[in-house]
């Protein structure tokens, strides 16, 4: 079965509140708006792979915004000795894998079963192609202002 | 009591080995490993009493780990403790010898339901 970018997103922002909640100690995320251009941040990205293809998804925020989530995933408390930018990048990367486990959860019994890879941290900002499309949700989670970044093939998902 | 910690991520590794205090493992003591392959020397040097494994992880997974371990023999009590949740994944672990599989994120008191009656 073949979902559209909007549906898996709406998947992937429903993960993205449920681990912010769960794993994070965070009150859940709002979403403030969706779009098609994002904005250069630091971005956690992993890739699930179908049958049908692969998407990425992510999760980015500012410098400031990426160690509060990484100091939410550690326990914590905010206003301690700031974390290398290492500790960040690896801890971001363990909080998208959680959520990509959360949306596999999600999507498994719309989709055709998905093999999540293994994360990135970037700097910058993804393109869209001929083939592939970037949906954006720019999100609250807590006092943070992030994004929920998906990528996908033009014709629909892997599933 | 030395229990293996096997995943990509420090920060894992740090709330893994955490939440097993809190479980109320005061006593177990740990060795880390960041891949499949280096948790298969370090268990060859130096057995521990448990591993605790990430499922996806660089250069060997942690499902790949298991299956080297049995396939040599080596009836090392395991767990996984990973972000996947597939239920075939789930039967996969079983059928290879896992003891347990636990979701990411857990709260010590999962953690403890599961390693309780393996650590007892």
């Amino acid at each position: 079965m073949s979902l559209g970018g909007a549906t898996w997103l709406g998947d992937l922002e429903a993960s993205v509140d449920e681990i912010a909640r769960t794993a994070l100690g965070m009150e859940g995320s709002t979403v403030r708006a969706r779009t098609d251009v994002p904005r250069p941040l630091d971005v956690a990205f992993i890739g699930l792979v179908g049958p049908g293809g692969g998407i990425q998804i992510g999760l980015g925020a500012d410098p400031a915004g990426c160690e509060t989530f990484a100091r939410g995933l550690l326990g914590m408390p905010a206003g301690g000795e700031p974390l290398p930018g290492p500790e960040i990048a690896d801890a971001m990367c363990e909080i998208i894998n959680i959520v990509a486990g959360a949306f596999k959860g999600r999507v498994r019994d719309r989709a055709s079963p998905l093999q999540m890879g293994l994360p990135v941290f970037i700097h910058g900002s993804v393109q869209a192609t001929d083939h592939t499309a970037v949906r954006v949700a720019e999100v609250t989670i807590g006092a943070v202002e992030a994004v929920v970044v998906l990528v996908h093939p033009r014709a629909g998902g892997p599933g | 009591m030395q229990i293996l910690v096997v995943d990509d991520s420090k920060a894992m590794r740090s709330i893994v080995m955490r939440a097993v205090r809190q479980a109320g493992f005061d006593a177990a003591s740990f060795v880390e490993a960041a891949n499949g392959a280096d948790a298969l020397k370090a268990i060859r040097e130096a057995p521990p009493a448990l591993v605790l494994a990430d499922w996806n992880m660089p250069e060997m997974s942690g499902i790949e780990l298991l299956k080297a371990l049995r396939a040599e023999g080596n009836p090392i009590k395991f767990g996984f403790v990973t972000s996947e949740s597939d239920p075939t994944m789930r039967d996969l672990a079983f059928q290879s010898g896992a003891s347990f599989m636990i979701t990411k994120p857990f709260t010590p008191d999962a953690l403890r339901a599961v390693l309780g009656p393996v650590l007892t």
